[in-house]
Formats: structure tokens, C-alpha cells, sequence
């Protein structure tokens, strides 16, 4: 989605909601460009982790920049268009979207973790980029010394 | 199945602090097989807050036919809003300052992520989409937890959509995972939870299914 002058910060990007040096640089960077990252033709040139997946509805790969705490951390970012709200995807994008999840299960043999997904307004998501993408995050519980895993909303 | 061979099916290696109050559960649900054969199960009731939540999740472990929230709508106060024929819709029994609270849960007992079909899912966006619309949710975050619960941080088996959204008045922080002292904290919570529960006439208490404002809620 091309640079639409006045609305792409709060469109694209919500640097308030950034968690690192690094994120904060190359947010800063995408916001200079006027894109979203996370838009089909720009997600590989800002995204530097290798896709593990690729469907006609998502891609599937690690976080660049995983949650303390995490063992697997993994993004699935809708590529069909810029959209904020899972209602605004197809049932046959969601079914999907639900195979994805299970080829992460099997694939990296996770016992157990969460499935999340933000939507909407990032005043009241928390999420740095508004572009639709869920999250598979698989605490470290085996580590004792291993951090909470929090995720900020709102 | 005896209290000895339930005791001799535990991991403590897997989970050292659990074991314990494994004991104590097993002692306290007198012949229920569920503890022996997962620490997980364990795990959901150390993530119980209130003591009118650790009983609801305990007795939808027991017999989850009679007593879980989501299969049995007529026992609890806050029946589902909206259903289609897989998925239900309701508000949260636990809601927190600050948010709004909503629950989307297959309407059959699937307690494995792998029992959840891609039918699910799309019912259930069927059901968020309503939802959005009748609520004028405008932003938040949808979490499922799935799998052994020792790796995120629910507090019912019955597999769940939780649909939160601030209302701008707080920030919320969604619990994924646990830490150590998290689990030693909701342990010391749990043991005086159990306390309670055998002061209420224990596992009868538990079966007859009678239940009560706490003062913790």
C-alpha cells in the first residue's frame, strides 16, 4: 500500500508501541518510505527472517524481534491486502490461517502456547504495525530463570 | 483407581513444585484419574485467581458433562449472547477492569487444539465479526491458549477464544506464559484455595455442584 500523506503513521505504524533499539531504527526507516511492511511486496525487503511458509493468504515466519521469554515466536501476516480486522478475511483465509497454526504445532513439535491475534485501532491494540498478523508464541517454561510473557493491549 | 496408583503416575522432575499439591488434589477429589495422568491439568488450576474460578475450572475437570461452563450454559449466570452451530459467543465470568471481555468456544467439550476443526475457526470468525459489529469493538486482541498448559497461561481446558478490548482507561498486559516465582506465588494461592474447598465439605461439596458468592469475587 502506497504513502497516503497525513494517515500512514497511524495506518502503518505505531512506533509508541515499539519494543527495541533495533525495531525502533528500521520502523523509523518504513516510516521515511511512506509503506507498510507488512504489505505482500515490501514484507521480504523489511523482514529479515527467512519465510518458513508461503499460502495464497499468509506468510509464516519468526518474529524479527521475539517477546522475552519466548521459545518459539512466530508471525503470520496476512498477504492477500492491508486490512486491521479478521472479518475483513475470507472464511477460506481463516481456515488457513487455522492449518498454519497446526503446521507450527507439528512442525516444531510445540506442547503447548498461545495463539495471538491484534485487530483494529492501535491506540487500543498496543501493536507497533496495524497491518493483520497473528502471533504463535510458546513460553519458555522449561528455563526457571525465563521471563513472563506479557503482551501489551491498549 | 487407588490414591497410591495415582501418586506413582506423577513427573515430578517434569514439574517438582506441583507434586504436592498434586497430592493434595488427588486426596482432596478422592478416586478422579484426570491428576495422575497430566501435570497440565495442574497447571490450569495455579492460574485461577479467585477461588469461584479455581472451583468452576475444577469441577469442569471432574466431570466436565455436568459442570463445564461452556457445555452446560444453563448453570451459569452468564449464558452465551450469540451461537451458530459449532461456535458460541459470550461474555467473560471474569471479567477485568478496564476491558471488555468476550469468549468465543466450540459449543462440543474439545479440550486439544487438534479437535478444533478449520470449521471451528471459521464459525468462530463468523461469531467475532457479529460481535465487532454488535459491540462496536474498534481495536484489541484475541488470544487462544492450546496444548499442555505448563507452556501459556489459561485457566480452563475447554478450548477458547478470549476477545479483549481496553477501553483506553488501562493498559493491559495478556498473560502468554509463566514465570517461576508466577507458579510459586499461584501455588501458595492454590494450597489456600484447596483449604477452602475441604472446609465446604471437600470432594461431596465439589459433586453436588451447589455454589456461592466467595469473598474474594
Amino acid at each position: 500500500m502506497e504513502k497516503k500523506p497525513g494517515v500512514q503513521r497511524e495506518k502503518y505504524l505505531n512506533l509508541a508501541h515499539a519494543r527495541t533499539p533495533e525495531q525502533i531504527a528500521l520502523m523509523q526507516k518504513i516510516e521515511k518510505d511512506g509503506v507498510c511492511p507488512f504489505c505482500a511486496e515490501h514484507f521480504k525487503k523489511y523482514h529479515p527472517k527467512p519465510i518458513i511458509k508461503e499460502t495464497p493468504w499468509w506468510f509464516v515466519t519468526e518474529n524479527m524481534s521475539p517477546y522475552q521469554g519466548t521459545k518459539h515466536h512466530f508471525i503470520l501476516v496476512y498477504k492477500k491486502k492491508h486490512v486491521s480486522f479478521p472479518s475483513e478475511v475470507s472464511e477460506a483465509g481463516i481456515t488457513d490461517l487455522f492449518k498454519l497454526v497446526a503446521f507450527l504445532i507439528k512442525k516444531y513439535e510445540i506442547p503447548g502456547g498461545s495463539f495471538f491475534m491484534r485487530f483494529g485501532e492501535s491506540k487500543y491494540t498496543g501493536g507497533s504495525v496495524s497491518h493483520l498478523h497473528a502471533h504463535v508464541i510458546m513460553g519458555d517454561a522449561d528455563d526457571p530463570k525465563h521471563e513472563a510473557v506479557r503482551v501489551k493491549l491498549g | 483407581m487407588t490414591q497410591t496408583a495415582l501418586l506413582g503416575t506423577a513427573h515430578p522432575e517434569h514439574h517438582p513444585s506441583a507434586y504436592p499439591l498434586w497430592k493434595k488434589l488427588c486426596l482432596l477429589t478422592a478416586t478422579y484419574p484426570g491428576f495422575g495422568r497430566i501435570d497440565s491439568d495442574i497447571s490450569y488450576l495455579m492460574g485461577c485467581s479467585k477461588l469461584k474460578q479455581f472451583v468452576s475450572t475444577l469441577r469442569s475437570m471432574m466431570e466436565p458433562d455436568r459442570f463445564c461452563a461452556f457445555c452446560n450454559p444453563a448453570m451459569v449466570d452468564n449464558p452465551p449472547i450469540f451461537e451458530n452451530d459449532l461456535c458460541a459467543l459470550k461474555w467473560n465470568d471474569f471479567p477485568k477492569r478496564g476491558l471488555q471481555m468476550l469468549l468465543i468456544f466450540p459449543k462440543a467439550h474439545l479440550t486439544g487444539i487438534a479437535e478444533v476443526t478449520p470449521d471451528h475457526w471459521a464459525k468462530a470468525g463468523e461469531l467475532f465479526q457479529k460481535a465487532c459489529w454488535e459491540f462496536n469493538l474498534t481495536g484489541g486482541g484475541i488470544v487462544a491458549r492450546f496444548g499442555d498448559s505448563r507452556f501459556h497461561a489459561g485457566t480452563m481446558p475447554h478450548f477458547h477464544w478470549n476477545i479483549i478490548c481496553p477501553d483506553g482507561s488501562v493498559e493491559y498486559r495478556a498473560p502468554l506464559s509463566k514465570t517461576e516465582p508466577d507458579r510459586e506465588r499461584n501455588y501458595k494461592r492454590l494450597l489456600g484455595m484447596i483449604a477452602e474447598v475441604k472446609k465446604l465439605g471437600g470432594y461431596e461439596w465439589l459433586r453436588s455442584g451447589e455454589m456461592r458468592d466467595f469473598p474474594d469475587d
